[in-house]
Order: structure tokens, then C-alpha cells, then sequence
């Protein structure tokens, strides 16, 4: 098929004005959270039925062209850049949700729900959607499904995988195929579980069927201040071996304290080198009791500020603080990369201590913002890009903390995916056999590589990387 | 013939030079290799290879057996929370994940399938396949360690798995209610859920009696146990702890064995009212999420499972122990995404003769 009557084909199956072809509607369109990387689709499809998008998938198909479904493009991994001359499918306006289960605790949402709208949703039933990405209020499940998004309580609670029940999903070929089930116990393999964080290589996930759970009745957040990073990481340590077991545990360190407290007032402890962020949740009598165990293991770890939130209003105020803390950083520093690389939690003091020592070595500041509970790291690379060769400088900086992170025998992401921006380093981490059956299984699902093709395991055209958009580099827009 | 290969490069070995091998471990639920293909039994794989209870994270062999598990977690005072059954029956890790065999703790912080985050397995040409990690999250590659959970021996030979472990809770007790019938059960166990407890296990029976457990802080447990009991006020209630509590859970751990077969059934509360028809004892856990019922004499033809109401969209189930374990009940849709991932792991159909293909 030519590209011609690729384009117009797609004219029968949306009308004009949802099918997007002059340049300047294109242009939002070429990136995604990373920005490092552009592409320019031929077209953007604005579906807003399941048939839309199967009808589009097909059509791709027969013709051999790339697709890339697009939810809010919040990736962080280059995740949803589009292929040269590929078709972007955008799921926005595919945003229902199908129905509400509260006897079984499931909710069945179409891709381009956000993710704040399921808890939102259920919120009136006493339910809500545990996994929460920092960038909730925009990003959609169908993202999340892709790229196997956290947040900041996977420890307790596990990952989008572990929330994903069941899935309608179209091939790459434009085949239908239903994996899971409808309720948490499943009959046969996981497949769902497999589907989840395939990055848009395996399709499109059309219908998601969600796990939602009971909205704890009590929660208690408390902010301790140290003189040391080492002395918040070895309060997690001590936490977790006294067999607690909260919600969330967060550490940020000072720069980022100081750069969430420049974006909204969160009431951090000033002049720390750290704070440790704890939440219990559960039944009320069960986190009083938890309480009284984790203000006696604070007070020994040599917490030099404690801070419990007086209210939910108080207690979001610290939350808030937390979540802005990427965009956050932008008030001091024009440019920043934000990494996302996993160690064991017990290694934590060593790998943020290297950390240190690799970003001075380099020259650059680095603000450390990390889910202490679970080991995962998201340094922020701070530079200033009109500064030549400092983005290289940062790009190498990120390398060395991806395979700092491959060496403490973790992971090269947590919960932004490997995109674009990690395919170099999927071979680190994995031995040449376990990626040749990645190779394998994505030529299985999808021979001819148009599902959001380069993503993940590369291959076909790259995106070139290009650095700061322009509006950045001549720092007439930056990140805030 | 049987095969009991005690390291991985036998294993490897040994599906080269097979055309049809079936696999098996502790032999608790399927208790005797059938049909022409060589038993590969994993019972002599065992050991657990690494355990950090401060990073709580266990690695072991498929063959290592659920009770050497637990004895390790418990002497550092963790546990695996979704109850995998058959402990004492000698049930091991690896067929735990195979057949996705999670317990009545499942409903509080989820199954198999929340708690594996990696493995290794022998494909269907021999190869070594590592998936996932040893860290709780990792978002890197394909997870096909997800796909391993429920698979029955079709998609290759798990040899080791990572398991994500918690620490165990100081205290449990149990709140026994007597319902009269499962229907009213169903209502009881809506009644309690609306009150958004943080339950370890709520389980009933098909004649409705309720179990339901709490755990956590022992100075927080009395009181929780009173608010429980008010909950489910005016019904009768006893309070257990104990011993008495244990020995509750523990019962919920017998799936049945080669005499006394079990099926697994995946289903609503509107299914349970005339399931309790077909199935004379049936424990359903997860607050009716899914149930264990007792095959007795039922057999697993078509008509028979018509008549139970498998045909009905919504109501699946797979038979776990027994000489038919891996049988599914109702129909078994195409799936183009699972052959795929199945011809990729098997593409000489060395596993397709396993029992668990209907």
C-alpha cells in the first residue's frame, strides 16, 4: 500500500478532524516526557472506539507501516516517541470506564482513563487503584499497562502488573486476543502479567479489567530529618527488619528537600541532609500499635526532626512535596535528566554514596529522590544544556549509575520502562540468551516490528537523540 | 521412566534428547506421571540458593519443598502471605508457580503472582532462560516470569524462582460465624468488606460457616477482633487464637490428594448458590473469589460440567489434585497471544503432552 492510500484509508475510518496530517497539529505529537528524542508520524489517529483502534491496527498492518499508541505521553523513557513516518494512534479519547464492580473489587477501563480518574471513581465505594506514578493526575492506564508503572508503594502493594486482572487486547496483526480473567484468581497462565510492561510491542491493550482495594481506614505519615542520607537509608533498614511493613517509605535528599520546598510549601525539616518519609496504613487499633513501634525505631536511628501529619490535608501537603519533586527540581537547575534505576534496598547507602562520588567526578550536581521500600533510585542529573558538551556529561554520568545499579544486582529501571533511552543497556543486565528469546518471542508476536517499533530491543529506523528541544536550549521554556 | 535430575545442566540435557516430557516435583497434585512421555521429576533440585531477610527476597530451586521454605522464613521471622497449599503434603516452590496455587492469605496482599519476580527455565530447546530479577521492582524487558504463574509445565521446565517474602505478623486470630447457607454468607462477607477491615483471610464453606482472620500487632488484635465481632453482629461468634486459629488455616491447606481429588473454581457470587449443588464441600477463599471443591464423584465430562453451569461465561475452573490435575472445566477459548508465547518457549512441542493440556 502506498503511503497515499495508507492515509487514505484511514480517512474511512475517522472522519477529518480526527485524523491528524498538517505539520503543526503533528508537532505535540513527536515527543513524550523525555523529550530527548523526536520523531515526525506521517498521521495521528484520534480514536474514540475499540474499533477504531483495531480497524487502524489492521490497516498498518497490511501495509507494513509503524504504529504508537499515545495516551498522555508522559514517559520518561522515550516510550511513546513516534516512528519517522508512522502512524500514532492517540487513546485520549478512548476514556470510559465500563464498569464498576465494588461487590469483586474490579473496574473495567478503556486505555485512555487517567489514573487518578479510577480512584476518583471509586473513591465513593470506600475503593481505590493503588499503583501511583508521580505523574497520576495526567498519565493513562494504558501507559501504565505498557510500561509496568509504580510508585511509591510497590513494596506493600506490587506494580501495575500485580493490579492488571484481565486485558482485551489487539495484536500487532490485528487479531483480538482476552488474557486473564475478570477477579484476582485466574485459570491458566498469566498472560496478563506477561502483557504488562511489553512497552507496546505486543499491541494495544483496548479493554484493562483493574484490581481496586479497600481504602485503609487509617493512615499515619510521618517526616523524619537526618544529618546523613546513610542515616534515613539505615532507618529503612531498621524498619523493615523490625517487621513492619508500611505503605510507602520515601527518602529525599537535600537538594531535591530544598527544590520541593522552592515549588510548594510541603513544611520539610530545614537544613537536613535528608528526609525519610513513613506511612502506615491499615485498621486504626493496627497503626496505633505499628506507631508506637516505629516512633521508638526513629528515635534510635538518630532522627534529628520528627513530624507526624496532623490531618489529610496536612497529610497530602507532605505528599505533594514528594510527587513534584522531578518537575521540582527545575527551579534550581535550568536542565535535569531523570534516572530510574533499582539496587537491593540493603544496598542502598553504598550505591547512593558512589553515586555522589560518580557525579563529582563528572562535574554535576545530582538532587536524589528514591523509594527507599523497594530500592528504587531516581537521581536527577541537574545541568545547564546551554553549556556545551554539558548534556554529554550528564548522559555519561546516567550510564555509569545504569550499570552502577546492573552491578548491585538490580534493575536499569524500576518503573519507567526501557524505551528508547535504555536499550543499550537491556544487554547488560540480561545474559545474551535471555534477550535473543526477548528477540524471539517479540518476532512471535509481531513479525513485521510495527508495534511501537525501536522500543525496548531497538531494531528498524532509531529516533535520533537530539538533545534539548530548542525552546530549551535557548531557555525560552524550561520544566517547572 | 523418571528421570530425577539434581542440577540444571541435566535438566537441559535431558529435554534435548526427549521428544515428550512431563514434569512434576513433590507429585502432590498430579501423583503419578501418565500418558508416553518421559517423567522429569525435579524432586532432586532442591535448595534454597539465596535468602536475604533484610532485603526480603528468597531464591530457590523448583524441587526445594514449601516446608524448608517456610522453616527459613520463620526462623527469620518472615513468611510467604498467599498460603500456598499442601505444605505438609510435600508440595514444592516450583509447582506452587506452575499451578499458580495460592491459598486463603492471597486476599489480603495477593497471589503467586504478586509475589514471584523472577525465574529461570528450560525452554523447549534446552535453553537457559533467566526472567525478571531478584529486586522487588523492575520494569526492564520482558516479564515472561508473570507468564510461568498458572502455566502447567507447557511453557518449559522451571528450574529457580525469586520471591518477593514478608515479614510475619506478630499475632492472628480468627472469627468463626456460622451462616446457615452460602447464600447468606455471600451476604455477610459484602457486609464485612463494605467495612474496609485490613483481613488477612476471609473464607466460607458451602454450608456458610465464615472464617475470617485478622492479624498484625498482638496489642492491636483484641481490640480489632471486638470490631470484627461487632460487624457481623447479631450472628453467633467465637474468637480463636492459637492454636485453634492455626489448625483452621492449616485445614485450608489440604487440596485433596490422588484419592481425594480437588478442583480449583474461578467465579462470582452469583455461581456459588448452584455450585453448592454440584460440589458437597467446597471452601471458598478470597471472599468468594475463587473455591476449592472436592471432585467426589463428579467427573469431568462436558455434560456433567454443562449441568454445573461451566458452559456460563464468568465460571472457570481447572482440576489441581489427582490423576486428572491440569483438566480444565468448561471450554478453553483459542488464544493467539498464549500460542504464540507457547510455540516460541516450545516449538517442538516437548510439553504439549503434559497433563494440564485439556
Amino acid at each position: 500500500m502506498q503511503p497515499d492510500a495508507l492515509l487514505a484509508a484511514l480517512a474511512h475510518i475517522v472522519p477529518p478532524d480526527r485524523l491528524l496530517t498538517r505539520p503543526g497539529a503533528l508537532a505535540p505529537y513527536e515527543c513524550d516526557g523525555l523529550t530527548t528524542f523526536r520523531g515526525r508520524p506521517r498521521a495521528v489517529v484520534l480514536v474514540e472506539s475499540q474499533d477504531e483502534v483495531i480497524e487502524t491496527v489492521r490497516l498498518c498492518h497490511h501495509a507494513g507501516v509503524p504504529f504508537m499508541a499515545r495516551g498522555s505521553g508522559t514517559s520518561l523513557s522515550g516510550g511513546s516517541v513516534p516512528v519517522d513516518d508512522g502512524i500514532v494512534i492517540a487513546l485520549n479519547r478512548l476514556n470510559r470506564i465500563l464498569r464498576l464492580d465494588v461487590a469483586s473489587r474490579v473496574v473495567v477501563v478503556e486505555p485512555g482513563v487517567i489514573n487518578l480518574d479510577v480512584t476518583v471513581a471509586a473513591a465513593a465505594h470506600g475503593l481505590y487503584y493503588a499503583p501511583d506514578p508521580s505523574s497520576q493526575s495526567i498519565c493513562t492506564i494504558g501507559g501504565n499497562v505498557a510500561f509496568n508503572s509504580g510508585g511509591a508503594h510497590c513494596f506493600r502493594h506490587g506494580m501495575t502488573a500485580n493490579h492488571v486482572l484481565g486485558l482485551k487486547v489487539v495484536l500487532p496483526d490485528g487479531q483480538i486476543a482476552m488474557l486473564g480473567g475478570d477477579g484476582i484468581e485466574a485459570v491458566g497462565p498469566d498472560l496478563a502479567g506477561l502483557f504488562v510492561g511489553s512497552e507496546g510491542l505486543f499491541g494495544v491493550a483496548l479493554e484493562i479489567t483493574l484490581r481496586l482495594m479497600p481504602r485503609p481506614e487509617s493512615y499515619r505519615t510521618l517526616l523524619a530529618g537526618y544529618q546523613s542520607l546513610q542515616a534515613a537509608g539505615d532507618a529503612v533498614a531498621q524498619i523493615v527488619a523490625a517487621g513492619l511493613l508500611p505503605g510507602a517509605m520515601e527518602i529525599m535528599d537535600r537538594l531535591a528537600i530544598e527544590a520541593a520546598e522552592a515549588a510548594v510549601d510541603a513544611g520539610y525539616p530545614p537544613g537536613v541532609a535528608a528526609i525519610l518519609l513513613v506511612e502506615l496504613e491499615g485498621d486504626a487499633a493496627e497503626v496505633d500499635a505499628e506507631f508506637a513501634r516505629l516512633i521508638t525505631l526513629i528515635a534510635q536511628s538518630g532522627a534529628t526532626s520528627t513530624r507526624v501529619a496532623s490531618d489529610a490535608a496536612d497529610r497530602a501537603r507532605i505528599w505533594k512535596g514528594r510527587k513534584c519533586a522531578f518537575s521540582a527540581v527545575g527551579r534550581i537547575s535550568p536542565d535535569f535528566i531523570v534516572q530510574d534505576g533499582v539496587v537491593p534496598r540493603t544496598r542502598l547507602g553504598e550505591a547512593l554514596a558512589t553515586i555522589e562520588q560518580l557525579a563529582s567526578a563528572h562535574g554535576l550536581r545530582v538532587a536524589n529522590v528514591f523509594h527507599a521500600g523497594d530500592g528504587n533510585l531516581h537521581p536527577l542529573i541537574l545541568f545547564d544544556g546551554r553549556e556545551a558538551g554539558a548534556f554529554e556529561r550528564a548522559e555519561a554520568l546516567a550510564a555509569d549509575i545504569l550499570r552502577l545499579c546492573i552491578r548491585l544486582g538490580g534493575s536499569i529501571t524500576g518503573e519507567h520502562g526501557v524505551g528508547l533511552e535504555k536499550r543499550a543497556y537491556l544487554s547488560e543486565m540480561y545474559a545474551a540468551e535471555d534477550v535473543a528469546f526477548m528477540h524471539r518471542l517479540h518476532e512471535a508476536i509481531d513479525s513485521k516490528r510495527i508495534a511501537n517499533r525501536g522500543k525496548m530491543l531497538g531494531g528498524g529506523a532509531m529516533p535520533t537523540a537530539h538533545g534539548l528541544h530548542p525552546l530549551e536550549r535557548s531557555g525560552a521554556i524550561s520544566r517547572v | 521412566m523418571t528421570l530425577t535430575p539434581a542440577n540444571v545442566d541435566d535438566i537441559q540435557e535431558i529435554v534435548r534428547s526427549h521428544a515428550a516430557i512431563e514434569i512434576s516435583a513433590g507429585q502432590t497434585k498430579s501423583p503419578t506421571p501418565r500418558r508416553d512421555a518421559v517423567a522429569l521429576n525435579l524432586a532432586a533440585l532442591r535448595g534454597i540458593t539465596e535468602y536475604s531477610a533484610d532485603e526480603c527476597v528468597l531464591t530457590a530451586y523448583a524441587g526445594t519443598t514449601l516446608h524448608e521454605i517456610a522453616a527459613a522464613l520463620q526462623a527469620h521471622g518472615q513468611y510467604l502471605p498467599f498460603d500456598p497449599p499442601l505444605v505438609d503434603a510435600g508440595a514444592t516452590i516450583g509447582g506452587t508457580v506452575a499451578s499458580a496455587a495460592s491459598g486463603s492469605g492471597r486476599y489480603r496482599y495477593g497471589g503467586v503472582r504478586d509475589f514471584l519476580i523472577g525465574a529461570r527455565v528450560v525452554d523447549g530447546a534446552g535453553r537457559l532462560i533467566r526472567t525478571g530479577g531478584k529486586v522487588v521492582k523492575n520494569a526492564a524487558g520482558f516479564l515472561l516470569h508473570h507468564a510461568l504463574v498458572g502455566s502447567a509445565g507447557r511453557f518449559g521446565v522451571i528450574t529457580e524462582v525469586t520471591l518477593k517474602v514478608f515479614p510475619l505478623p506478630e499475632a492472628w486470630g480468627t472469627l468463626r460465624v456460622e451462616c446457615g447457607n452460602v447464600a447468606n454468607a455471600i451476604t455477610l462477607a459484602r457486609i464485612v468488606e463494605a467495612r474496609r477491615f485490613d483481613l488477612a483471610c476471609l473464607d466460607f464453606d458451602g454450608q456458610g460457616t465464615m472464617w475470617i482472620r485478622i492479624a498484625g500487632r498482638a496489642s492491636a488484635l483484641r481490640t480489632r477482633g471486638e470490631q470484627l465481632r461487632a460487624a457481623v453482629a447479631p450472628r453467633d461468634a467465637d474468637w480463636l487464637e492459637g492454636d485453634h486459629d492455626a489448625a483452621i488455616w492449616t485445614a485450608a491447606q489440604d487440596w485433596g490428594s490422588g484419592h481425594d481429588p480437588c478442583a480449583k473454581v474461578v467465579g462470582n457470587a452469583s455461581s456459588w448458590p448452584q455450585l453448592c449443588e454440584t460440589f458437597a464441600h467446597m471452601r471458598l477463599m478470597a471472599a468468594g473469589a475463587f473455591a476449592i471443591c472436592r471432585m467426589g464423584d463428579l467427573t469431568p465430562t462436558p455434560a456433567q460440567l454443562a449441568a454445573a453451569g461451566f458452559a456460563a461465561p464468568g465460571l472457570n475452573g481447572i482440576i489441581v489434585t489427582g490423576p486428572d490435575a491440569g483438566t480444565r472445566l468448561g471450554p478453553v477459548p483459542n488464544n493467539p497471544f498464549e500460542e504464540r508465547v507457547r510455540r516460541v518457549l516450545d516449538p517442538q512441542d516437548r510439553f504439549r503432552a503434559a497433563p494440564h493440556t485439556s
